[in-house]
């Protein structure tokens, strides 16, 4: 176990983000001082990628946790196996980052249920520690370690909402789609095709952003209109592209898809 | 007089006959072939001798050029016989003229084969409405015939012949035997005639889009602006425009196609332009600006718009390219004609599309500038205005002031009125505010009690198989309250059945269980996945912990609406305790609604009662957010009975709100005594199959519908209503203990 090389979490390639604004130096502040972050935006608004970015600026380990409604506190922290000789303990995921230093980074927490998510408080407070209860172990947290959580407010509901005193260890960042002329330059870089199409794309999704509430439940994402971008640079028709991309995802509603047709329509002509 | 020399003189006696002929001969004899010609002259010469003076025979000479050179050879001669054979030679006389003048809205709207078919519609309207008493045929003349021919070019204009047919069949089918309402619906002035041509109209009714048009806006200006459609039929607004006022756009209710133009992106292409002008148009002084300097001001400024809005959605070209008409250059001849609107026109073409032929130097000139100044980024209305004056006076040409105007095609059917682009300094009628008188004053206001307006419903016609638009008024109503005490009295006094009651309800509250696997704690174990688990473990994999079953009480998720008939049968006195089935009614809804709160499903009351299809009150005894407390008891303790029983609307308003709730189970209990009947109808079996039809609308939403009747006869009508979704219950005295159980066992 004490050869666990926590090294292979880190990312090698940088990963291409654009700052919106002073979030990186925020982040950067927050992580030299041990906070544990929460960060809120809608789908595919660059969250992921923004951590990412982040462990690979910092030169440190990540380890990226989805969570689902099935993950239990043990699957977080580790459990005891059977094996050959008895039993054996395994680190999760938790515990892993928590030993030897790394960003651990809990994807759509909310997903998760209530009684897991407690397990992360005594990490998250001045204590920075773990108990592992069925081992007998207290783990204190390596210096590097840092705690993340990300989850998409429009998904809210009564029953999928993050407990007060779960918020309240968390310093916050807000994400957003990011302005038109930021995300075209984001189409451009990730997808290939020329700022014409992009700036076409990034109005289209502003097009279905502005639907939200009328039978569209969240806009058309980033990461879908770099999916377009990509179709219409490897020689897919436009519009095609755009109903493949933007409109079939997002939406089942026939009269949203004519309108999103019409849209299409009037922004390429 | 020389000039008529050579054309055969007319054989006929009248003066007023040879002046009109001697008025018209010449166009007969340009239009018509030589067989058309002697039609004409057989024909005036026919009309003359048949005892109608000489009106027939000059109604004749003046539009039978027209007609019989559209129609072709026979055609006329097919006319005269028509007239004589089957108008003349019957009561009704009257209508020949009428028939002949006709034509020429007839020539206007019609195929040039087509002349069968419209004297196939007129013999068949006669046959219908010419109706005859004790055997003696023929008597009467058809109350409706003037009428309809006064509609002819709406009728036309408007519908298909098969439209045509369906709204002449309607107003047969029910004002055959009504003289007076006959003539009144074919003179389309009652409501029923109305809304049963509109529904025949062709073309695509802007509530069919509404939606697509909304969420169009909504996704590309994130606007919000309301719709108030007009009818431009009937209001006589043909030439009446859209236009954007107060946040409310005034459009068209239906739009037909148009030049390979859907209707829905017409729609949307008015849309657009609308936007246009509230993002990019500022208003500007109109005092002293004259009604044509006017004109080619506005004519730059939608260019202007558009071509603001084409900045950011090119693709809105495509939508308003088609539906803007292209004249050819040289086609209006400005010596004899105003070539104002065929200026215009151009204009707007040319302005729009770069791809015209048009050659005219003054034009392209202000094309050019036009464009140049667009190229600057920073144009405002008040250039509009300039380029506007500008070219008027360019172009003025002394004919502008003619009367005869080049109107055909130059009218761009999406462009609104442009009202928002002018300041009105100085009070004058320049607006067409033909809603003003829509606007009540403020005191009429005051007048007038707070009423909510009809529903309107549609009901079914069994023997026809079709409904009848908009034919029932339903009328909403809080139900009025006295004495809450009253159903606490009550309850008590069934307090043993209350007590019996409970019991079932406690049975009935732990509601199925549901299973939840995968869990690490649980009150039992999941076999399957402990299984799983063990193997796994063997593998040397890690098994999965979670290998219990917990179980959870699922919730009932129910809706129901108890709809009672509130109708004047009710008050019959039944039992040995002398109450009437009203007071047993009484009893038996509360111990339910007691129940029902009990168990905490959503759930309201509603009673419902009619006085002929103009007036079917719908009673609000409990809403769905409404708790059983003391104002909803006073309302029950209120509960009057009166008038008739119209099921079928009561059952469709209700079901309106019922699918408005959001549960799993949706039902509608029928509470009622007797079979649908309503004042106005004699045939029993109507409101029957009208009330079968809406029981069958209603489970179309999902709703079950399930009826219980007081009446001991209910077994001879009640399966052609519900089906097989009722009670009888044929002790009325046991009701209260009835009811609630019966819901229980619906509801477990």
């Amino acid at each position: 176990m004490s050869n666990f090389d926590i090294n292979q979490f880190k990312i090698e390639l940088e990963p291409f983000y654009k700052a919106q604004s002073t979030e990186v130096e925020l982040y950067t502040a927050a992580y030299n001082l041990g906070l544990p972050v929460m960060i809120k935006g809608p789908t595919g608004c660059g969250k992921s990628r923004f951590i990412e970015y982040m462990a690979y600026k910092l030169d440190k380990p990540i380890i990226t946790v989805s969570c689902n409604e099935d993950i239990t506190a043990s699957d977080l922290i580790g459990r005891f196996l059977l094996d050959t000789n008895g039993t054996r303990w395994v680190d999760g995921p938790l515990t892993l980052a928590a030993r030897y230093g790394a960003i651990c980074y809990l994807d759509e927490i909310v997903e998760a249920r209530q009684d897991t998510m407690v397990v992360i408080h005594s990490l998250t407070d001045h204590r920075r520690e773990l108990m592992l209860d069925k081992k007998g172990e207290l783990v204190k947290a390596h210096s590097d370690f840092q705690l993340v959580i990300s989850y998409n407010p429009a998904y809210q509901s009564l029953m999928k909402d993050l407990k007060q005193s779960t918020k309240q260890r968390f310093t916050g960042m807000d994400f957003d789609y990011v302005s038109a002329e930021l995300e075209t330059s984001i189409v451009v870089k990730e997808s290939g095709v020329d700022s014409d199409i992009a700036t076409k794309l990034v109005k289209l999704a502003q097009a279905t952003r502005n639907l939200v509430g009328h039978g569209i439940d969240e806009g058309a994402s980033t990461r879908l209109l770099n999916y377009a971008g990509k179709l219409i640079a490897s020689g897919v028709a436009v519009k095609d592209a755009c109903n493949m991309a933007l409109v079939c995802p997002i939406t089942d509603d026939v009269e949203i898809r004519t309108t999103m047709k019409s849209a299409i329509d009037a922004i390429f002509d | 007089m020389s000039e008529v020399s050579q054309y055969k003189p007319l054989n006929c006696a009248f003066n007023t006959i040879q002046r009109v002929f001697i008025e018209n001969i010449e166009q007969a004899a340009k239009r018509l072939s030589e067989q058309g010609l002697i039609e004409y002259y057989k024909g005036a010469e026919f009309l003359a001798k048949i005892g109608q003076g000489d009106t027939l025979s000059i109604v004749f000479l003046k539009n039978m050029p027209w007609v019989g050179e559209f129609y072709g050879d026979g055609s006329i001669q097919k006319i005269v016989n028509f007239a004589y054979q089957k108008i003349s030679m019957t009561p009704n006389k009257d209508a020949v003229k009428p028939f002949l003048n006709s034509f020429i809205d007839v020539i206007e709207h019609t195929n040039n084969d087509q002349l069968d078919e419209y004297l196939n519609l007129i013999e068949y309207h006669l046959n219908k409405t010419t109706f005859s008493i004790h055997g003696i045929h023929d008597t009467h003349a058809s109350p409706s015939l003037l009428a309809m021919f006064a509609n002819m070019h709406l009728l036309l204009e408007q519908l298909e012949f098969e439209g045509i047919y369906k709204w002449i069949n309607y107003g047969l089918r029910y004002f055959q035997d009504h003289p007076k309402r006959q003539e009144e619906y074919f003179s389309l002035l009652s409501a029923d005639s109305k809304a049963v041509f509109q529904r025949q109209r062709k073309g695509l009714l802007f509530i069919d889009v509404e939606r697509k048009i909304n969420l169009f806006q909504r996704a590309l200006w994130k606007t919000e602006f309301m719709y108030a459609p007009y009818s431009p039929d009937f209001e006589k607004l043909e030439h009446f425009r859209p236009y954007l006022e107060d946040n409310i756009i005034r459009l068209p209710d239906i739009y037909e196609l148009f030049n390979g133009v859907n209707a829905c992106n017409r729609y949307m292409a008015l849309m657009a332009h609308l936007i246009a002008h509230h993002q990019f148009t500022t208003k500007i002084v109109a005092d002293n600006v004259s009604p044509q300097q006017r004109f080619f001001t506005e004519i730059f400024e939608d260019a202007r718009v558009e071509y603001l809005a084409m900045q950011e959605y090119p693709g809105l070209k495509n939508l308003w390219l088609n539906l803007i008409p292209i004249v050819d250059e040289f086609d209006c001849d400005d010596k004899h004609q105003s070539c104002l609107r065929h200026r215009a026109i151009m204009l707007t073409y040319a302005l729009f599309d770069d791809n015209h032929d048009y050659k005219n130097k003054t034009l392209l000139e202000y094309v050019e500038k036009f464009k140049t100044l667009m190229k600057t980024g920073k144009t405002s209305t008040s250039d509009s205005l300039n380029l506007g004056l500008k070219y008027l006076i360019k172009t003025r040409s002394a004919s502008d002031a003619l009367a005869n105007m080049y109107f055909e095609n130059t009218e761009v059917t999406y462009r609104d009125d442009n009202r928002s682009m002018w300041l009105f300094i100085e009070k004058f009628d320049e607006e067409d505010n033909i809603f003003e008188h829509q606007k009540k004053s403020e005191e009429e206001e005051k007048d007038k009690v707070e009423v909510i307006p009809p529903y309107y419903y549609d009901e079914w016609d069994y023997s026809y198989e079709a409904y009848k638009p908009d034919w029932v008024a339903v009328y909403e109503r809080l139900h009025s309250h006295s004495d809450a005490s009253k159903i606490d009295r009550i309850l008590d006094k069934h307090s043993a059945l209350v007590k019996q009651l409970k019991k079932i309800l406690d049975l009935l509250k732990p509601q199925n269980k549901k299973r939840l696997r995968y869990q690490e704690e649980g009150s039992e174990l999941d076999l399957d996945i402990a299984l799983r688990s063990v193997i796994d473990i063997k593998n040397g994999s890690q098994p999965d912990t979670r290998i219990n079953v917990d179980f959870e009480h699922d919730s009932r998720s129910v809706s129901v609406l108890l709809l009672l008939d509130l109708s004047e049968s009710l008050n019959k006195v039944v039992g040995k305790f002398g109450q009437t089935i009203l007071e047993l009614s009484q009893e038996a809804v509360s111990l339910l609604a007691w129940a029902v709160e009990q168990l905490g499903d959503n759930f309201s009351i509603s009673g419902f009662n009619s006085n002929t299809r103009q007036k079917v009150m719908y009673y609000h005894i409990k809403g769905y957010g409404e708790h059983w407390d003391d104002t909803v008891k006073a309302r029950l303790a209120d509960l009057r009975a009166e008038f008739s029983t119209r099921m079928g609307a009561a059952i469709r308003h209700g079901a309106h709100y019922l699918d408005l709730q959001q549960s799993d189970k949706k039902l509608m209990l029928v509470l009622t005594d007797g079979e649908p009947s309503d004042i106005d109808i004699y045939d029993p079996k109507t409101l029957i199959q009208d009330a079968h039809k809406a029981v069958q609308e209603v489970q179309q939403k999902g709703i079950y519908p399930y009826c219980i009747s007081l009446d001991k006869k209910a077994d001879e009508y009640i399966v052609d209503i519900f089906g097989s979704h009722y009670s009888v219950i044929d002790r009325i005295e046991s009701l209260p203990q009835e009811l609630p159980k019966l819901f229980l066992s619906l509801t477990k």
